[in-house]
């Protein structure tokens, strides 16, 4: 019993001090989150919260090729997250793997259709490799299934107004 | 020993169950003791603690109930739960579930004796053994399921009543007749439109039918009639009793005898009824049934005959075994227009035989008949029917197990492959979903009645058929009508004069912005607007169009359609509706229904230049060639540019509402299409 709270606390600590890098990576603070991360690694080293941190860590200091490993591990601990999985997305695309990136985000979309993060990644990275459809398909497959989000709008908006950019004014109606 | 008699179904049109009140005369005229159970008017959060309470009542021994195959579901649930709450009690089921194909179908089902064939006769012996505690093997036309075996086994069969006037008639108090004569309108259904306040009943003239179609499957043996005698007897009680002034003649084959029909047309007239029949195209055609006959059939309260079409090309009637021809169906259909009475029919797809080249030639005689107003289904595949043996022997299904659980029985059985197939069930639901309508020009429109919460409207309108003015007293805004002097189908276009003003104020307000964005050249605005509103009202014409508009000058074809085609569902008379939905298809490789779809366009819209624009264009696409369309083709067809074809910008006004169509709707389908009463085959008059 007393084994048992003892690993509870341990573990809500885990959890505590995630969050705090988590925090940390949101405000920027790299350095500093870093250093945690890597001090919590070194006591769990198949912790997948926590090279998930360091991914993101990694893919912001533009260490592709760390991050892309990371990405990796954090997937094989936990196939399950779609956070994770989203993440190997972003970096697989970053490292110039597109396609597969593209093919990769949007089975997480299909299989989470509430995931607003993974649609909108799958969009700007459909943007991105010039395939508009695909970016609005994956945007109004999160708004059939979420209802109206002004930002998801605000993008499929953006998108029109690039490539209708030419297109005449219509005529009014009488 | 009590037997309680069930109607399980609940359907969204009631439709009195007059096979189980057969049974119910039968057992009542007999001696049993029989209570009756209608679940038809039960709510559906209702219906098992309806069935636990009613079978509180420990004299009930036996429970009996049937129905159809669709019904297949319903009626394993409501036998789980009897057995659930009175395991003691004894199950017997009826009618064409059970009958089709007893071994499969009486343990699927979880009763323990079927009823097979006709039930009025075997049902009273059955009660007479229960009652005795006699064997029941001597019974003839019982399927008996022994449990520990699982085990089925089947008595003699039963040979069909022949003198079916002997039959008491159906047990209309037993099951609700008043109330299903009172559930009977318009509001819901168009097909009593021929008339307000329609009170109609369903009776039988004969049973079965004489024919062996192997998609079809008859369970209680040959055709018989009834006298006519006979039959104005029940007609007269029901007119007197119930106050009828309409009869849904269901028989399977009204009549084939010219003689039979000039005798009930005598008969019938007196009690001014409306009436509808199903009949046989070469009974029409084979020339004892004329059109003066058709006509006198008209007078005496005739208003609808229903064909069983299903194809016009030759090979595929033949498979069907239908002992119909091409010559037949269009005789049929022609002498039946030029009688002003409303044709009914089908015409299926899918037979065993089917190869784009058969299914081809019937869809382009559909083109070339349009204004028929035929419906285009796959075929459905029944247990018990020819068409479902063939399915098992040529392995389309690999048991009879797997069948119960596929779902829907509208799989590919043809010499199609599975894909080609598929692209063939989409072409015939875009025929059905935008083709197949024929929008009227509406005069007045207000409101009417309700009935069981949904508006009736008195609808004044004109056919675009036949030119004709009628109007309509509380019938749904939505539905098809059937012209009351031509007999023609039409449709009620009610979005520019309903549609609007029933959208929330929200959702008119960003259509409005909507419409603004777009006319100042702000697409990516104008899309979230009407977007947004389409969140508030999904069905908002004016939001899809001009989302879906947007779509398609982006390109995106899929999504642009899905919008457009939701704008249509909206029962639009609008050309440039149309003309953009046609876009789409051009734009995905379907040209044939491009071009048919721009041609539809111009039917509802003289001045549409866009439309004559496209049409050439997909003309030009199919190198000129428009007699043999091939509309259903093998898939993956690849797209095509539309940089050339002309969209029609939304016909909307800036505040968001419709702006009407530019020219005034006049009776062209009856002028372009149906304007012959010459016989196309001899060319006389």
């Amino acid at each position: 019993m007393e084994c048992g709270i003892k690993a509870a606390e341990t573990m809500d600590s885990i959890e505590q001090e995630i969050t705090l890098g988590k925090v940390e990576i949101q405000e920027a603070k790299y350095q500093q989150a870093s250093e945690r991360f890597q001090r919590l690694l070194g006591a769990h080293p198949d912790n997948p919260e926590i090279i998930h941190g360091l991914t993101i860590i990694a893919t912001n200091s533009d260490d592709l090729e760390r991050a892309l490993a990371l990405a990796n591990k954090a997937v094989q601990l936990d196939d399950k997250n779609s956070e994770f999985a989203n993440t190997l997305s972003v970096v697989r695309f970053m490292t110039g793997d597109k396609g597969g990136a593209i093919d990769a985000l949007t089975k997480i979309a299909n299989d989470n259709p509430g995931d607003k993060e993974a649609h909108i990644n799958l969009a700007e990275m459909a943007g991105s490799a010039n395939m508009p459809e695909a970016a609005y398909n994956a945007l109004e497959q999160y708004l059939n299934h979420a209802g109206a989000d002004e930002q998801v709008l605000d993008i499929i908006g953006q998108i029109f107004n690039n490539l209708l950019a030419d297109q005449p004014v219509p005529e009014r109606p009488d | 020993m009590t037997w309680l008699l069930i109607n399980p179904t609940n359907h969204f049109l009631k439709m009195f169950p007059t096979g189980i009140a057969y049974v119910s005369a039968s057992l009542k005229a007999n001696g049993v003791a029989v209570q009756t159970l209608n679940l038809e008017f039960i709510p559906e959060d209702q219906v098992f603690d309806t069935i636990d309470k009613t079978l509180a009542d420990k004299t009930l021994k036996v429970v009996g109930l049937g129905g159809l195959y669709f019904e297949f579901d319903r009626i394993r649930s409501i036998i789980e739960q009897i057995r659930r709450v009175r395991p003691d009690i004894t199950v017997v089921v009826g009618n064409g579930v059970v009958s089709s194909d007893p071994k499969l179908m009486l343990p699927a089902l979880g009763a323990q004796i079927g009823v097979i064939g006709e039930g009025e006769e075997t049902v009273v012996e059955l009660a007479q053994a229960l009652e005795k505690a006699t064997p029941l093997e001597n019974i003839d036309g019982l399927a008996i399921f022994d449990e520990s075996k699982n085990e089925v086994t089947l008595t003699q069969a039963r040979k069909a009543i022949m003198d079916i006037d002997s039959i008491p008639i159906p047990d209309y108090e037993g099951f609700d007749i008043e109330r299903y004569l009172d559930s009977q309108n318009v509001v819901t259904y168009y097909g009593y439109s021929y008339m307000d306040n329609p009170r109609p009943s369903p009776i039988l003239a004969s049973r079965s039918c004489p024919f062996k179609c192997t998609f079809c499957y008859h369970s209680i043996g040959t055709y018989r009639k009834r006298s006519m005698e006979n039959f104005f007897a029940e007609v007269e009680m029901m007119v007197k009793k119930y106050n009828v002034n309409s009869l849904l003649i269901y028989d399977d084959l009204f009549a084939v005898k010219a003689s039979r029909l000039v005798e009930f047309c005598e008969h019938i007239e007196k009690y001014d009824l409306k009436w509808q029949v199903s009949m046989r195209v070469q009974s029409i055609d084979d020339g004892k049934i004329d059109t003066r006959l058709l006509r006198r059939m008209k007078e005496a309260g005739c208003v609808s005959i229903n064909l069983g079409l299903e194809s016009v090309n030759e090979k595929i009637l033949e498979s069907m075994v239908k002992k119909t021809t091409k010559r037949q169906v269009e005789t049929a259909v022609r002498m039946i227009a030029e009688a002003d009475l409303t044709m009914q029919g089908n015409f299926i797809f899918g037979d065993t035989v089917e190869t784009t080249d058969t299914a081809n030639d019937t869809l382009n005689w559909w083109v070339q008949h349009k204004e028929a107003a035929i419906q285009t289904d796959p075929i459905w595949v029944f247990p018990g029917t020819p068409l479902f043996h063939q399915a098992l022997a040529d392995g389309h299904i690999a048991s009879t197990e797997e069948y119960l659980n596929l779902p829907n029985p509208a799989f590919n059985v043809s010499s199609l492959d599975d894909s080609t197939f598929n692209q063939m069930k989409s072409t015939l639901a875009e025929i059905q979903n935008h083709l197949n309508r024929f929008p009227g020009t509406l005069r007045e429109l207000e409101k009417g009645a309700t009935h069981e919460g949904q508006q009736g409207y008195h609808i004044t309108i004109r056919c675009p058929h036949c030119g004709h003015d009628h109007t309509f007293r509380d019938h749904a805004a939505w539905n098809r009508l059937m012209c009351r002097t031509c007999g023609g189908l039409f449709d009620v276009p009610i979005h520019r004069h309903l549609g609007w003003s029933n959208y929330s104020v929200e959702s008119r307000r960003l259509t409005s912005r909507a419409t603004r964005a777009y006319f100042d050249g702000n697409f990516g605005k104008a899309y979230i607007e009407a977007r947004s509103a389409l969140f508030d009202h999904p069905c908002n014409k004016d939001a899809n169009f001009i989302a879906g508009t947007i779509a398609l000058k982006a390109g995106f074809l899929n999504p642009a359609a899905r919008f457009i085609s939701e704008a249509i569902q909206q029962k639009s008379d609008q050309g440039h509706i149309y003309n953009n939905y046609g876009i789409c298809l051009f734009g995905i490789g379907e040209i044939e229904l491009a071009l048919l779809v721009f041609r539809h366009a111009q039917l509802l819209e003289e001045t549409i230049d866009e439309a004559v624009h496209n049409e050439a264009m997909a003309l030009e696409a199919l190198g000129g060639e428009e007699m043999n369309l091939q509309l259903v083709h093998a898939p993956g067809r690849p797209h095509r540019d539309i940089g050339n074809l002309k969209i029609s910008e939304p016909p909307v006004n800036l505040d968001g509402s419709t702006v009407p169509a530019k020219a005034p709707f006049r009776p062209r389908y009856a002028a372009m299409e149906k304007p012959s009463r010459r016989d196309p085959m001899t060319g006389a008059a």
